[in-house]
């Protein structure tokens, strides 16, 4: 593995600035220390330290391209254990011809919105479910792509070794040679390049078949060794119209996620947008029942996912405002989301002299209709069909309610300010996602948050020669709500000098027994694609969520660097 | 083993693109486009990779469109801008951009299929591409003011 790498770097300063090709990739490190902090619950750990470098080779057609991964220390709790070790995660080598493309190898690859078939990388979330095989996309004609590809599911490292060199790990049986692989064939056509080559509407329909084989060593039931699924798309749009329909059905597949029932899944996402210049409106509906889609029945948490179901929610950026999130609930959600953007136009008595933008989200989601298939089973009761359900019908309990309202709106040249309001209901009592004290029980939590940002631009400082930019932010939030841990303040600032940054916060659960401070103080320099950011302070225990998907992250004081950098 | 983390980071090894990686990214009207074929007839291209959710992203788009008529007849520079929103908010970029009037290409590289070739991990992440499409300057991050840096390397092409 050692030689690659030097290899790797040998054929770089080889190449540099001829004509051989180019390599580019990426790099990103961490580390972490944990001391014993009784006030947020902290305890010791061992420093950690994580990281990968990413690396791919450009030639002519071909592309080459490899990830190293490093997790050293990995603190209990923070639902990446399963990572510790370092090797060669990620391999691949593609030709990418004008028709076709081919891959063998490790790759990622994501059908429509994913309901039956998607998957990624994002290290800080613990997600890595590229498949390892090979990949074909063809495109015959203009205007028709078809992807076929079969492979192995990658899950953290192979087990079998104790060392800390590592393999990656994909499911394996002797008797079974298919046992873990997932086949998938999809078509995209753009119709009017196809065939309505005048229309002035555009159509794009997609379809894709997505299967996956598993031995059946289950010793109570028996289950079905190859899980198919399909999905169907459509996408219209004319002028400033927008709809798109993203249909998926699943066959039976029992497993540990939906408590082995025998139940056929299905989704369906349909969104529609309308825009002009100035204002913008999106609305959505979804549904979702019993798609958790696997190529390990018995996996858990992001292990093995084929399939990704994203949750319908506004994605948040403030700090207080992600102390409730939604997550997705593969078993059963039904749910609504409107999105309005509106810009009050510029020199106008209300907009002011830049205009003023607003933004506004409301989302909902139930839990599906469910009644009992028989009197003699109960509700989802393992090894029976689990429920009967009627598709348009809401289910009686509200899993999460949240609407955002942003007001931005640039003052003069050197001040920017941004309003938010957020109204947030989160069923924890069935999401069951929040820490707890001792003796309390999980429920429905009701929170108001109020956040005012303001984006500060300040003279620059003049040099003997040229002179430094500098430039702050602040933040205020509080986050009211009389359950769970109660009212939270938080203040933030930032300031920036040229290619430096600092910055000094403290989030304050004044409404908790133990009125915690969770204060950190961080600086960071930044020269074009490098950054080093080194943050002292305390870190609460929580979810750290990305894109509806969520990792546990323990409570932590201490010291923090991370470095980023590109080439 | 650890060490080559260091080596690559010290060796800092600056190798520019000789052509736009070529992968395939959506348009808003969900038609694919071939990344290598970018183009602006010879005069300098800023990509921008950004999302819907990313407050320093959407800073950055706006404070250079307030400029962006002034910088295309100066310098006849073109803005891409890249969205590696996923499908939670695809459906949301086209009226967040026509809301705000901004006048960029727009494209979705929704698994970051583009967005891997081109390096990009942290966003906002922006390459600056001369005539000949090579990058000549990239950023990651950004805060109030960092345009002017930006353009002043635009400048420096045409000159």
């Amino acid at each position: 593995m050692r030689i690659l790498f030097i290899i790797l770097i040998v054929i770089t300063s080889q190449v540099k600035g001829q004509d051989y090709g180019a390599l580019s990739g990426s790099v990103q490190r961490n580390y972490q220390t944990f001391k014993e902090d009784s006030t947020i619950g902290a305890k010791s750990y061992p420093r950690y330290s994580s990281g990968h470098l990413n690396l791919m080779y450009n030639y002519k057609k071909f592309i080459i391209g490899t990830r190293l991964e490093m997790y050293h220390n990995v603190p209990p709790g923070s639902g990446l254990i399963q990572y510790e070790g370092m090797g060669i995660a990620h391999r691949f080598i593609q030709y990418k011809g004008n028709m076709i493309d081919a891959t063998v190898g490790n790759f990622y690859d994501e059908f429509g919105n994913g309901l039956i078939f998607k998957t990624y990388f994002d290290p800080n979330l613990g997600v890595d479910n590229s498949i390892n095989g090979a990949r074909l996309q063809v495109m015959p004609i203009s205007g028709l792509y078809i992807t076929a590809l079969a492979g192995k599911q990658r899950n953290a490292w192979d087990t079998s070794n104790t060392n800390f060199d590592k393999k990656p790990g994909y499911m394996h049986d002797d008797d079974n040679y298919l046992h873990g692989v997932v086949r998938a064939f999809n078509a995209d056509i753009a119709l009017n390049e196809l065939v309505f080559k005048n229309w002035d509407s555009n159509i794009n329909i997609g379809a894709s078949f997505v299967t996956k084989n598993e031995s059946d060593n289950d010793p109570i039931y028996k289950v079905p060794e190859n899980v198919g699924a399909w999905n169907g798309r459509i996408n219209m749009s004319k002028n400033n119209f927008a709809v798109n329909i993203d249909y998926a059905s699943k066959i039976n597949d029992p497993s540990s996620d939906n408590n082995f029932i025998y139940q056929s899944g299905n989704g369906l996402i349909l969104t529609t947008n309308y825009s002009q210049k100035g204002l913008g409106i999106s609305m959505g509906v979804k549904r979702i029942q019993n798609m958790s889609f696997r190529s390990n029945r018995k996996g858990q948490f992001q292990e093995f996912n084929i399939n990704y179901i994203t949750p319908f929610t506004k994605q948040q950026a403030y700090s207080l405002a992600t102390i409730y999130p939604y997550i997705s609930q593969p078993n059963g959600e039904m749910g609504a989301q409107l999105d309005v953007y509106y810009k009050i136009p510029k020199k106008t008595k209300i907009g002011g002299k830049y205009g003023t933008h607003i933004s506004f989200n409301f989302s909902n989601s139930f839990n599906i209709y469910k009644t009992t298939i028989n009197d003699s089973t109960v509700l989802d009761q393992r090894g029976t069909l689990g429920y009967n359900s009627s598709f348009l019908k809401l289910g009686d309990t509200k899993l999460f309610q949240e609407l955002n309202i942003e007001i931005s709106r640039k003052i003069n040249r050197n001040l920017k300010l941004i309003g938010t309001y957020i109204n947030v209901i989160n069923n924890d009592k069935v999401l069951v996602s929040q820490p707890l004290l001792e003796n309390q029980e999980h429920e429905i939590i009701h929170a108001n948050i109020l956040i005012l940002e303001s984006l500060i631009k300040l003279p620059n400082i003049q040099k003997k020669v040229g002179s430094l930019k500098q430039s702050m932010r602040t933040e205020f939030q509080h986050l009211s709500t009389k359950q769970h841990f109660g009212n939270w303040a938080m203040a933030l600032i930032e300031y920036k000098l040229s290619k430096w940054f600092f910055s000094f916060q403290d989030m304050y659960n004044y409404g908790h027994p133990d009125q915690p401070h969770y204060y950190s103080i961080s600086s960071g320099y930044n020269k074009g694609v490098h950054r080093v950011a080194l943050t002292y302070g305390k870190q609460r225990k929580g979810l750290f969520c990305v894109g509806g998907v969520c990792r546990e992250v323990p409570a932590a004081n201490g010291f923090s660097i991370s470095i980023t950098s590109s080439f | 083993m650890k060490s080559i983390f260091y080596t690559i980071l010290i060796l800092n090894i600056s190798i520019a693109y000789s052509q736009l990686p070529s992968v395939e990214v959506k348009n808003l009207d969900g038609k694919l486009v071939n990344t290598s074929s970018f183009d602006n007839n010879d005069n300098p291209i800023i990509i921008s990779f950004w999302a819907t959710w990313c407050k320093p992203c959407k800073q950055e788009l706006e404070n250079i469109h307030e400029v962006y008529e002034e910088w295309q007849e100066e310098t006849n520079v073109k803005l891409i801008a890249i969205s590696i929103d996923d499908s939670r908010n695809t459906s949301k970029i086209k009226p967040m951009v026509n809301a705000k009037g901004w006048e960029y290409e727009i494209y979705q590289d929704s698994n970051r299929e583009f967005a891997t070739q081109m390096g990009v991990n942290p966003i906002p992440h922006t390459f600056l591409l001369d005539g000949d499409k090579k990058v000549v300057w990239e950023h990651v991050t950004y805060s109030d003011g960092d345009e002017e840096e930006l353009y002043e390397k635009v400048l420096e092409i045409i000159r």
